[in-house]
């Protein structure tokens, strides 16, 4: 809705990913980046991020302007958006953890650890070690008594399933 | 190469395929790799005990089995939520088992400070086993590293044979100077302590016998509070909030717990004096009790959805010119209610104080017996720029059928009255409605005529949005579709006025009402 003068006026910003790929996208975009704007407040307008890759970068900008445009009216909007941009592989889920946390966004932050979190929540040990392929390096003695000195945690039913 | 390339021709069609399937076994063998990698173990510490404060206490607990790169990572987290399942109410060796996990967690926790700490237990108080001191450690624990944020819920099963033995708040609690955001059901604060919250913003009662003197106190020691919401509460008469920050304040229900909780006899009144507040929202049952607003010099956004038995003219008119000041109003289906009823006995109008509000939102069903009631108060909101009409509860229950006895005479002249005056400023007008049960239908005319008074009074109308009360509704649609046509039809004074369907917000003090 804005006038060509405003968008004339809109400062703009450069992020450049690990991969040196440039992308340009809006100030008020790029300051939900807690990272980005403390940057933008010592005066840059080119942003290295060289912890951050193209193909992560690419998902968290869509993830930002989508965010910075929040309305009353666009609320499903964006929460299908949302589970859309979680339902993901782990390869990718793990990638934007870290880009995230290296680009302080805290609200997508919550949003991926959260996602991550419920792949553990209510599992038994041996179904969350199959879905994130953790090898386990105890040998069965040292399980055994593990098991026993937290036996409160280990008790009652878990969900055995890997999704 | 793609599949339109393979034309008729067999080898290269033959060629395409063994190609293709080399290169997809290729990839999937790629993709296993790759889905294979144990990504989540190679998260820094930091982001991994993130992850894991997002968890129920057991099931952080319980990734210490994982592998030895998890087993004392858990001991990091510093929001710990510990429940007993769906607040089902276990059989004693259970509830032992479950308590007793205090006793091993407890000394192993190593954050050096928490966020927030989340328990919520329901325990039967039999055997003269006490879970209480298990309780008070957890607290203690939490307050001396800090808390900030705590979501209490200790509920003891009532037996009638047994006074209710709620559990009471240690006195290292009531005294934490850390705690910003306190939520606490079901408990007790003991007569004796005193409330000194100095650094608390947020605080949410629900179930609790109030003393005035912890009143009191929460307004002298809590000088940070913003935001008091008290729920199903029950003690005091005076609620003067004379903290200056605390800007909200939120009622909901009044209770009449007895027996152990102290009795409380008579009716209730409650006189609030909040100078100071800007929100305000009073829901929920208020029977047998009396709420007496006053000063509230502040108010911008007031939320009246409370529903009482006890009630006059003149209760209704004060709690309206004590609000009067406020931009922005909610008014329950009660209210339309109240107001007509008292019009209808009185076979005349009342008038009522006038109103500054420039939005107001009613919920109400449009209907014979509601119309008075909406008459009136509009008449009282000369300043309205956006209107809201929106049902709550079903019209038949809101107004029985054998509640009002009317002449018919009575009843032609308090109409023929209705809504003779014009609403200069008002711009925006969205109302919801519902076609789809018998006495809904039954509401159309009324409804067209609103609008048709809207369309002709309100000369500087902008927008007229009408929504169906349910999505994807055969019956809606349809009734929005008849209503539309006959609207359309009508005459409109503004010139400007763009009538249109909508769909419902759930913010209705939303810019695009």
């Amino acid at each position: 809705m804005a006038s060509t003068t405003e968008t004339k006026q809109k400062k703009m910003l450069i992020l450049k990913s690990a991969d040196n790929d440039e992308f340009e996208i809006e100030e008020s975009v790029g300051v939900q980046s807690e990272t980005i704007k403390n940057l933008v407040e010592d005066g840059f307008t080119f942003v290295p991020l060289p912890n951050v890759y193209t193909k992560a970068l690419i998902k968290i900008i869509d993830y930002l302007k989508k965010h910075a445009n929040k309305t009353d009216s666009n609320d499903e909007e964006i929460k299908t958006f949302d589970k859309d941009f979680v339902n993901t592989t782990f390869d990718d889920l793990f990638e934007l953890v870290s880009a995230a946390n290296y680009l302080h966004i805290s609200c997508l932050m919550n949003m991926l650890c959260q996602t991550i979190a419920d792949r553990i929540k209510d599992k038994s040990p041996e179904a969350v070690r199959k879905i994130f392929h953790i090898n386990c390096d105890y040998t069965p003695e040292e399980e055994a008594k593990i098991r026993k000195a937290n036996a409160q945690a280990f008790e009652g039913q878990f969900d055995e399933s890997l999704d | 190469m793609g599949p339109g390339s393979c034309g008729d021709d067999g080898n290269s069609e033959s060629l395409f395929i063994e190609n293709s399937t080399q290169k997809k076994a290729k990839i999937e063998t790629e993709c296993e790799e790759t889905d294979r990698i144990d990504w989540i173990s190679q998260l820094p510490d930091a982001l991994i005990i993130q992850i894991l404060s997002l968890l129920s206490l057991t099931d952080a607990c319980r990734t210490t089995i994982l592998s030895k790169r998890w087993q004392y990572l858990w001991t990091c987290i510093d929001n710990l939520s510990y429940h007993n399942k769906e607040y089902s109410c276990p059989d004693s060796l259970t509830a032992h088992k479950f308590i007793s996990l205090t006793d091993n967690v407890l000394p192993l926790l190593s954050c050096s400070s928490i966020k927030k700490l989340s328990l919520g237990f329901m325990l039967n108080y039999d055997d003269g086993v006490s879970y209480n001191p298990k309780i008070d450690k957890w607290l203690e624990f939490a307050v001396n590293k800090k808390m900030e944020d705590l979501f209490l819920n200790i509920l003891y099963t009532v037996r009638a044979d047994k006074h209710d033995q709620p559990y009471s708040l240690p006195q290292v609690l009531c005294s934490s100077s850390s705690i910003v955001k306190l939520e606490c059901w079901n408990c007790r604060i003991s007569e004796d302590y005193v409330l000194n919250w100095k650094s608390l913003k947020n605080l949410t009662l629900e179930y609790l016998f109030l003393r005035e003197k912890h009143i009191e106190q929460i307004m002298s020691n809590c000088p940070q509070l913003e935001s008091l919401k008290l729920c199903a509460f029950c003690g005091f008469n005076r609620l003067h909030m004379t903290s200056p920050k605390c800007r909200r304040l939120q009622l909901t229900d009044h209770d009449h717990p007895d027996g152990d909780w102290g009795s409380f006899e008579g009716d209730c009144f409650f006189e609030i004096v909040a100078p100071y507040v800007q929100h305000l929202k009073i829901s929920g049952n208020f029977d047998h009790s009396e709420i007496r607003l006053k000063g509230l010099t502040s108010l911008v956004h007031a939320e009246l959805t409370f529903c009482a038995d006890e009630y006059d003219e003149n209760t209704v008119k004060d709690l309206l010119v004590s609000v009067r000041c406020a931009n922005e109003l909610i008014l329950s289906s009660w209210y339309i209610k109240v107001i007509s009823s008292l019009i209808f006995e009185k076979e005349s109008f009342i008038s009522l104080p006038l109103l500054e509000c420039k939005w107001l939102a009613i919920s109400s069903h449009i209907t014979n017996y509601s119309f008075p009631g909406l008459d009136t108060l509009l008449k009282s909101t000369l300043n309205l720029e956006n209107l809201m009409i929106a049902p709550d509860m079903p019209p038949d229950q809101l107004f029985p059928e054998d509640a009002i006895v009317l002449s018919d005479d009575a009843y032609l002249s308090l109409h023929a009255d209705n809504f003779k005056y014009f609403l200069y400023k008002l711009k925006n007008v969205k109302v919801i409605s519902s076609f789809c049960n018998r006495v809904d239908r039954a509401d159309g005319a009324k409804l067209r005529q609103l609008l048709k008074f809207l369309l002709e009074h309100a000369i500087n109308l902008e927008k007229l949005i009408i929504a169906p009360e349910h999505k994807e509704c055969n019956f809606c649609s349809t009734g929005i579709s008849e209503l539309m046509e006959s609207v359309l039809a009508f005459p409109t004074t503004s010139k400007s006025a763009v009538i249109s369907f909508g769909s419902i917000s759930h913010n209705i003090f939303s810019k695009d009402i």
